[in-house]
């Protein structure tokens, strides 16, 4: 794993994510309106808004698992599927991108039929064919960086929220990804698990992963983000560091979202 | 690390290009096999039915069927209007087909009637306070469904049916139902023979506006169709009622008069009657258990007694619930009256053995015989989906 | 303890006066019933007509010089429900004795009606099945081998019982083997099916849809006799043994139920299961077969038992290929003369043991379903 140690604030480094003028829509119900972004390699970009405001579609876009009718996303170089790609499928081309590519769901999205090292250690096996001692090797190192050595033959259903979203953070980086993308990775953890995730997402953050994160945790979002995006009504409101997005927010919008979330 | 490849697509486009012409290619390959093996298989059937010096053709179907059947009744186009009457042997093989699809449909129908019926109500014994009555209806519904339904059929017939005594000797029950081994005569309504055509048309007219009250919607119009109802009800007593029980009476030659079922008429319709009352009983349990403890409750905490709860707060959502299975199972029972053969009432199925047996016209036959019974399946989810519908729009706030 | 029992009474049967109108009607039919029943059982049936033709009932008209090979089906049949039931059950203390006593109790039958070596042969059987059940409950490695053990105890009674010709078979041996061939047969078909069904392919849709709902509006029986007419005029020089034939009109028709149940299993996956899969990269082949099938099987497994019992229901059908199953060979020993007067003799042993098999499938497919819903909680 390459570790990049450059935490210079600017966003003007080689992107790996780029988006531009990026348009989603279900149906009738607009999602995303010419969405601009680029995400730097190393850096950690938390996305901010009120449910409904098309973040966690932005990310799912990033990954392929949404497709998007018109714009343009390029991972790594390579130019997601459109709406209109969906019917050639491609499924395999498409599985080389994701491979670079590490994602975490609000629901964990554990195998259930599969203990927590078979979890982390599928992936490696079935699809960058490794043998399965090396996958064994790998999912159990990773297991310990997430704490959780001890609960390696343990199954989903016998671990809490907290140790599943850590496992489900073990299985994406099995893959060695180059950017991993967080959809409200602690949205559905009872409060007192929520410590445990951050920490190991915090954690990445200081070796230097790229992240993309959506997430409500204020606190959290101000300490590792490079760069905070609000998106309000499928717009991108604002970009900025922590410091102006939190303290200085341009857009009327932005402070009373703000204003709502941190009360709490 | 990785190279940077500037804005590629994910696709090539020369790959893009394989993956459509390979979409379509395995589309066309896919049809390709298929109908090239269904054409592969009639032709080898049809060839090997011409060495045999058989046909392919439909033709067979207006020959004489030059066979007879226990009973059916056929349809018959004898002067311009089609009748029906009962099958007989000049008739021809279309005719005989119909004859064994009335058969079935006439156990099929009433089977249906009957085992809804008498499946709620041991759907709901199945949920008695009563311990003994909650328990004997489990044990019913158990013994029913853990054994073949043919062994019941057989059962009916060879054990309980024929074990009848025989007509002569047969005692009438209830008043006019006489069990025999020759059969089942229940007491019949019969056109008096001097009953004139007015009365009658006005006796159909009552029936029909009857009818009619219970599909119009609104208070209205339901009242005024029960009046013309009423009104043609009177008009018809008074010229003299054109209809009269016709009771059947038990002589030295067998029973005679009456609504007549034969022997293998009352085995068949009683054991899918039964075996079907056990699975609708498990199909309304399951609904009843599946509503919200809160639905009970909340009837409880309102004062409604057991039986008002279960009729008023409790059925009406079941019979939402319990649709798409009773079709499902008003299905499988009319696929069941095909087992009629084991016995041999004449349904559609053993007629059409027969018929091919005298013909070898085992292709055209059993393309006949699968549309048919596709053709009621699709009936029967359409009826059951139009009730659910009504239903469902009726009960707006849901 | 008087009051306790008073209590229940008060409780379960004379709660409220409606309850105790019933209770007071039942009762008294029930009693009567009961009585009847039990003179009937006991005083006035003629059992020695079940054990006159016992050998025709199990086995139909299976050669009597070649009956070791029965007993061996039998006793493979055995090792394979025991080694089931080690995969299902705890052979606990109970349920161990409970079952040993049956197995006890119709060994003696075995032995009183048709003599001591059959005793012995149907005690070792059930031996046999104990001691698989109880070394599948204990052993990881023997719970591996279960399912290839399966396969091969198939295989290997097909073998056996071939030797005299598929058309000798017959009694409740020819149910229970069609039954299990035809429940393993289905299986991957169905699957097939149901993946069709669900398959981005519009035509391969369109077939999958069109089979399984042609063969969920059609009898079993039309399914079963015309596949046995048409393999003939297909292949008229060879001739496929009616039993085969048969076979494969089952195995087609319940495919498409299996289809059904399989659909339903794989509808039951979590969308996140799926998308959790695509993210680390997985293809199509490797999703299905090492994500979706494996969690959409285990939600189907207790309706894939419930179906044996719908199988084993229909291989009653097979006399109208001129079979002799369980059903027609009772039916046989009515036609003759001299047994015309033990209808009720015949048919009741009939019921009971295809109700004491149904009941068992039942319980097995319920015991599961308990086993998986609290397994996923």
């Amino acid at each position: 794993m390459s570790a990049i140690q450059n935490l210079s604030a600017a966003p003007a480094r080689e992107a790996i994510v780029s988006i531009s003028r990026l348009n989603k829509s279900f149906g009738a119900f607009h999602v995303l309106r010419d969405v601009d972004l680029a995400v730097g390699r190393g850096e950690v970009l938390v996305i901010i808004g009120a449910s409904g405001s098309g973040k966690s579609t932005l990310i799912r876009c990033v990954n392929g698992l949404e497709m998007y009718q018109s714009g343009k996303l390029t991972v790594d170089g390579f130019q997601m599927p459109t709406q209109a790609d969906r019917e050639i499928g491609g499924e395999k081309e498409l599985a080389g991108i994701r491979k670079g590519v590490g994602m975490v769901f609000q629901q964990f999205n554990l195998f259930p039929h599969m203990s927590a090292l078979d979890n982390v250690a599928i992936a490696p096996v079935r699809v960058r064919g490794r043998t399965r001692e090396e996958a064994k090797a790998i999912a159990l190192r990773l297991l310990e960086r997430v704490g959780l050595r001890d609960h390696a033959d343990k199954f989903p259903g016998q671990l809490s929220g907290g140790q599943q979203q850590r496992v489900a953070i073990a299985r994406s980086l099995a893959m060695e990804p180059h950017i991993m993308l967080f959809d409200e990775p602690t949205s559905a953890l009872d409060p007192e698990m929520v410590g445990e995730v951050l920490d190991v997402m915090r954690e990445l953050a200081r070796e230097g992963m790229t992240m993309m994160i959506v997430t409500h945790e204020m606190g959290f979002a101000r300490e590792v983000a490079d760069r905070v995006v609000y998106i309000d009504h499928g717009r991108i409101l604002e970009i900025g560091t922590p410091a102006e997005i939190f303290d200085r927010p341009s857009h009327e919008r932005t402070r009373t979202f703000l204003s709502r979330v941190l009360r709490h | 690390m990785t190279m940077q490849i500037a804005e590629a697509h994910y696709i090539t486009p020369r790959r893009r290009r394989v993956l459509v012409a390979s979409r379509w290619l395995l589309q066309a390959a896919i049809v390709a096999v298929v109908a090239g093996f269904a054409i592969w298989l009639g032709l080898a059937v049809r060839e090997a039915l011409a060495r045999k010096g058989i046909q392919f053709s439909f033709g067979y179907l207006w020959n004489a069927a030059n066979i007879s059947l226990s009973e059916g009744l056929s349809l018959s186009l004898d002067g311009v209007w089609p009748v029906l009457e009962p099958f007989s042997p000049t008739h021809s093989n279309a005719q005989a087909l119909f004859a064994g699809l009335w058969n079935s449909l006439k156990v099929a129908l009433t089977a249906i009637v009957l085992c809804t019926v008498s499946g709620t109500l041991l759907g709901i014994g199945r949920l008695s306070t009563n311990w003994l009555v909650r328990n004997l209806c489990f044990g019913l519904v158990e013994c029913v469904r853990n054994t073949p339904l043919l062994i019941q059929i057989v059962f009916w017939y060879f054990a309980v049916v024929l074990r009848f005594p025989p007509a002569n000797a047969a005692s009438s029950w209830l008043s006019g139902v006489i069990a025999s081994r020759s059969g089942l005569f229940l007491p019949g309504l019969a056109v008096s023979e001097d009953a004139s055509l007015v009365s009658l048309g006005l006796l159909v007219a009552a029936v029909a506006s009857t009818i009619a009250a219970l599909v119009m919607r609104g208070g209205r119009r339901k009242l005024a169709c029960l009046a013309v109802a009423l009104v043609a009800l009177a008009l018809a007593a008074a010229l003299g009622f054109p209809l009269s029980f016709d009771l059947p009476v038990a002589t030295r030659f067998g029973a005679r008069g009456g609504f007549a079922l034969s022997p293998e008429m009352t085995a068949i319709l009683l054991a899918i009657t039964v075996n079907s009352s056990a699975y609708v009983a498990e199909i309304v349990r399951g609904a009843i258990d599946a509503l919200p403890k809160g639905q009970w409750e909340a009837a409880a905490s309102l004062g409604l007694s057991r039986s008002h709860t279960l009729r008023d707060i409790i059925l009406p959502q079941v019979v939402r619930i319990v649709l798409p299975s009773l079709a499902n199972r008003y299905i499988s029972l009319t696929k069941d009256t095909s087992l009629g053969i084991a016995i041999g009432f004449p349904d559609l199925f053993n007629v059409y053995g027969t018929v091919s047996n005298q013909t070898g016209r085992n292709l055209e036959g059993v393309i006949i015989v699968m549309l048919t019974y596709l053709a009621l399946s699709w009936i029967i989810s359409a009826c059951v989906n139009a009730l659910n519908a009504r239903i469902n729009g009726q009960g707006g706030t849901r | 303890m008087n009051a306790v029992a008073l209590r229940w009474l008060h409780r379960n049967l004379f709660a409220k006066p409606f309850d105790a109108a019933l209770s007071l009607v039942v009762i008294p039919a029930l009693a009567w019933a009961a009585y009847a029943s039990l003179h009937w059982v006991l005083v006035e049936a003629r059992w020695e007509v079940i054990g006159g033709s016992l050998k025709v009932l199990m086995v139909g008209i299976y050669p009597a010089d070649q009956i070791w090979r029965a007993w061996f089906s039998a006793a493979t049949l055995c090792a394979m429900f025991g080694a089931g039931l080690g995969l299902a059950m705890r052979p606990g203390l109970v349920a161990l004795t409970a079952v040993a006593s049956v197995a006890v109790l119709i060994a003696a039958t075995v032995a009183a009606v048709i003599g001591a070596g059959a005793g012995v042969l149907a005690a070792g059987s059930a031996a046999l099945g104990l001691a698989a059940w109880s070394g599948v409950h204990h052993s990881t490695r023997a719970q591996r081998l279960v399912l290839p053990g399966l396969f091969a105890g198939v295989a290997a009674i097909f073998v056996v019982l071939s030797a005299p010709g598929f058309e000798v078979w017959g009694g409740l041996l020819l149910s229970i083997v069609l039954t299990i061939t035809v429940s393993i047969l289905s299986v991957p078909f169905g699957i097939l099916l149901a993946l069709g069904r669900q398959s981005r392919i519009a035509s391969l849709r369109l077939i999958a849809t069109a089979y399984i709902e042609t063969m969920r509006s059609v009898p079993l029986i039309l399914v079963v006799y015309w596949i046995w007419i048409i393999v003939p005029l297909l292949a008229p020089d060879t001739a496929v043994p009616s039993l085969l034939r048969g076979m494969a009109g089952y195995a087609l028709f319940f495919a498409a139920y299996v289809a059904e149940y399989v659909r339903s299993g794989l509808q039951a996956v979590p969308k996140g299961q799926i998308e959790a899969a695509r993210s680390l990269g997985m293809g199509t082949w490797t999703l299905n077969l090492d994500i979706v099938l494996p969690q959409a099987l285990r939600v189907v497994v207790p309706s894939l038992v419930g179906q044996i019992l719908d199988i084993f229901n229909g291989a009653t059908l097979v006399f109208i290929i001129g079979l002799t199953d369980f059903l027609r060979a009772g039916q046989m020993i009515l036609a003759d003369p001299q047994n015309g007067g033990r209808t009720y003799e015949i048919y009741v042993f009939l019921f009971a043991v295809y109700f004491a098999i149904g009941g068992a499938i039942t319980y097995a497919s319920r015991r599961l379903e308990a086993h998986l819903a609290r397994g996923s909680r």
